[in-house]
């Protein structure tokens, strides 16, 4: 097991493929093992999880999500059952330390960083080779977990069923949400910001869209609904409530990770349980999930509390659909800003505008973002990767240093400016050669700009009924 | 007095998970065969309209998740419903032992009170990894009072019989003109579900 940690925390300097370096690696790596631990004999299966785990250092991170017990759950390269004694390792370090009346939270080396999360029963655990918002991770993934079993649910399990119980059982089929979990602190800039992205539309389109949801909704009357999300590309279009009841950020963030990765039959609609743990973590709400035309990526979801409610909620949509179709004016409006997003374009600012890269504003009480539109030199996904990598980062410097108003950082290819006030955090990349005064009176002309257009970027007004 | 012009009637797909219940429905919506099709997410819900004669039967289905976890979900799931198609895998003997259950949900569901039983052996392309004999399937189907069919969603074969033989039945049984009825449908739904489901990605 020994030689095992050494594979995990140490990442060979040349990637070769994996099925010719193994070899060799596994014999220096046995060789070593047997120079500090001779009496112990490797057993019989060391083997496939030695190469199980040489396989996960070719890997930038690692995601394992256990049980207290030790049991294996889930881990993100997927075959669990292969890495058996490396969870139960893991299972052991955590509860070493809380015997001890202590938590264990990190362990770092040079370039790998392993965090832990303890979430009773569960234990959480990442290995990275990166060190950004790796608790963050944990947390959104446990999330995750909970809407699928709530906390309840989760708390009691292990009493009914013994130590021992597989909780994949419950968890079946809800690796791809997790995967979905992960894989979006890779891409989304909304995931890393802990907030949501707003689809871009008019007001006064966005009210008559909404106004029409509302009037569904009324008409119907249906008992136990409580809130309607229409949302597209991961973005939300709009959104109503029930009067008195709030849909948080975080679930919010659920509900897109549920849509987007579930792959819907064109037109047909889904209705499942999902628990929102920042509503209600001990129960369960009944989602009906529908696409709004053929193909659309536009999908509207519905929660409701009344597990009963599938065929009234569908007759919500079918109503909300006709009432969109009929109405040229709203459909336009709606396909256009569904089929091609008009993202803020730099150019809103006037002169210097060629200077600003790219922008991300974040709204802090709203937990809503504002993305510049892509353009050079951030249009290839590797270009993406550089600046969702940088905003991750700076999300963590603003946390971990206090009181932090201004950063001006100036790379050999772009110049980097942050601004953090109480209401807002704005994050600029700009041509290198911009000075720190000229990045200062861009952002405020941004930040103008914004407030101009603010109905066109934000959703300030959420409608009850 | 013929048989009223639209039918709608509620179908339930039930089984484990992994047995192909989502493929059979996919296929059977001229959508194709996809190897990627992951679990279902509780239940899928979609209307599907077969045009027998003079009559549109309108097929309400619902896909349902075959996991251990929306079992709770599985009476809401079944109320109503005027037919069940019973799936599982015919090379994974454990899919065929746990019918049991799922008869078993619908014997305590809220069903309607003329619901008909299918029970679908699906991946025939397999045959040679199958592990439960066609002999035993049929006799069970029999003992359920379920008509019976081997399917593959894979290579398209058994479904729109499957489909064509419920549908048939449906309008059998209503009480007028049933003969002339079922004569005119072979020659106007095979014509129309060929051309629905032969298109594959």
């Amino acid at each position: 097991m020994s030689s095992g940690i050494a594979t995990l925390l140490s990442i060979p300097a040349s990637t070769s493929a994996p099925g010719e370096a193994s070899h060799s690696d596994l014999q220096a790596l046995k060789d070593q093992a047997n120079m500090s631990m001779p009496q112990i004999e490797l057993p019989e299966e060391e083997p496939i999880e030695e190469s199980a785990l040489d396989r996960l250092s070719h890997y930038p991170y690692q995601v394992f999500v256990l049980s207290e017990y030790g049991r294996p759950i889930y881990v993100s390269c997927g075959q669990e059952d292969q890495l058996c004694a490396f969870f139960a390792l893991i299972g052991v370090f955590v509860n070493r330390v809380r015997h001890n009346g202590d938590m264990l939270n990190s362990i770092s080396s040079k370039d790998l960083h392993a965090h832990f999360l303890f979430r009773k029963p569960l234990i959480l655990c990442i290995v990275s080779k990166r060190r950004d918002q790796l608790r963050s991770q944990l947390e959104v993934l446990f999330n995750q977990i909970l809407s699928t079993i709530s906390r309840k649910q989760l708390e009691t399990i292990y009493e009914k069923r013994g130590d021992n119980y597989d909780l994949r059982r419950l968890l079946g089929g809800t690796n791809k949400y997790m995967d979905g979990s992960l894989s979006s602190w890779h891409y989304d800039l909304a995931q890393i910001s802990s907030a949501i992205r707003v689809l871009p539309m008019e007001a006064a389109d966005r009210n008559a869209l909404s106004t029409t949801l509302v009037n569904s909704i009324t008409s119907a009357n249906v008992e136990g609904m409580l809130f309607a999300v229409v949302l597209a590309h991961r973005q939300i279009v709009c959104l109503s409530r029930l009067k008195k009841h709030l849909l948080d950020h975080k679930d919010l963030s659920l509900i897109i990770n549920l849509v987007s990765n579930t792959s819907t039959i064109a037109d047909a609609a889904i209705w499942t349980p999902i628990c929102l743990p920042f509503f209600n973590d001990s129960g369960f709400l009944h989602a009906y999930i529908s696409s709004l035309w053929e193909n659309s990526p536009a999908h509207l979801v519905l929660l409701s509390v009344d597990r009963n409610t599938l065929k009234d909620l569908h007759l919500i949509k079918e109503d909300f659909c006709a009432k969109i179709q009929s109405s040229p004016k709203i459909l336009n409006s709606f396909e256009a800003a569904v089929t091609s997003p008009q993202s803020f374009s730099p150019s809103n600012i006037g002169t210097g505008s060629e200077m600003l890269w790219h922008f991300l504003y974040r709204n802090i009480s709203s937990r809503q973002i504002c993305l510049s539109a892509s353009r050079p030199p951030f249009i290839g996904q590797e270009e993406r990767v550089l600046l969702t990598r940088s905003a991750s980062r700076v999300y963590d410097i603003l946390r971990s240093v206090d009181g932090i108003r201004q950063i001006f950082v100036r790379n050999k290819k772009e110049v980097l400016y942050v601004k953090a006030e109480d209401r807002y955090e704005l994050q600029c990349v700009l041509s290198p050669f911009c000075s720190p005064t000229m990045a200062s009176i861009l952002g405020d002309r941004l930040l103008k700009a914004l407030k101009t257009y603010e109905g066109r970027y934000f959703i300030t007004h959420v409608p009850s009924f | 007095m013929a048989p009223p012009s639209r039918i709608k009637k509620k179908v339930v797909f039930l089984g484990e998970s992994g047995v192909g219940k989502t493929s059979i429905v996919l296929r059977y919506d001229g959508k194709g065969f996809d190897t990627s099709i992951r679990a279902t997410l509780g239940a899928s819900y979609l209307v599907s309209t077969i045009p027998i004669a003079a009559t549109n039967i309108e097929l309400q289905i619902w896909d349902t998740a075959g996991q251990e976890r929306f079992r709770s979900m599985v009476p809401i799931y079944l109320r109503k419903t005027d037919v069940a198609i019973l799936v599982y895998d015919i090379t994974d003997i454990r899919s065929f032992d746990q019918l049991n259950t799922w008869v078993h949900f619908l014997r305590n569901a809220e069903t309607n009170d003329a619901m008909k039983l299918v029970l679908i052996g699906n991946k025939t392309d397999l045959e040679m990894k199958r592990t439960v004999d066609q002999r035993k399937a049929i006799g069970y189907a029999a003992k359920i009072g379920a008509s019976y069919h081997e399917t593959s969603a894979a290579s398209n074969t058994g479904i729109e019989e499957a489909f064509f033989e419920l549908a048939t039945q449906i309008v059998a049984s209503y009480p007028m003109g049933r003969r002339k009825r079922s004569e005119e449908i072979n020659s106007v739904t095979l014509n129309e579900t060929k051309e629905n489901s032969s298109k594959c990605c």
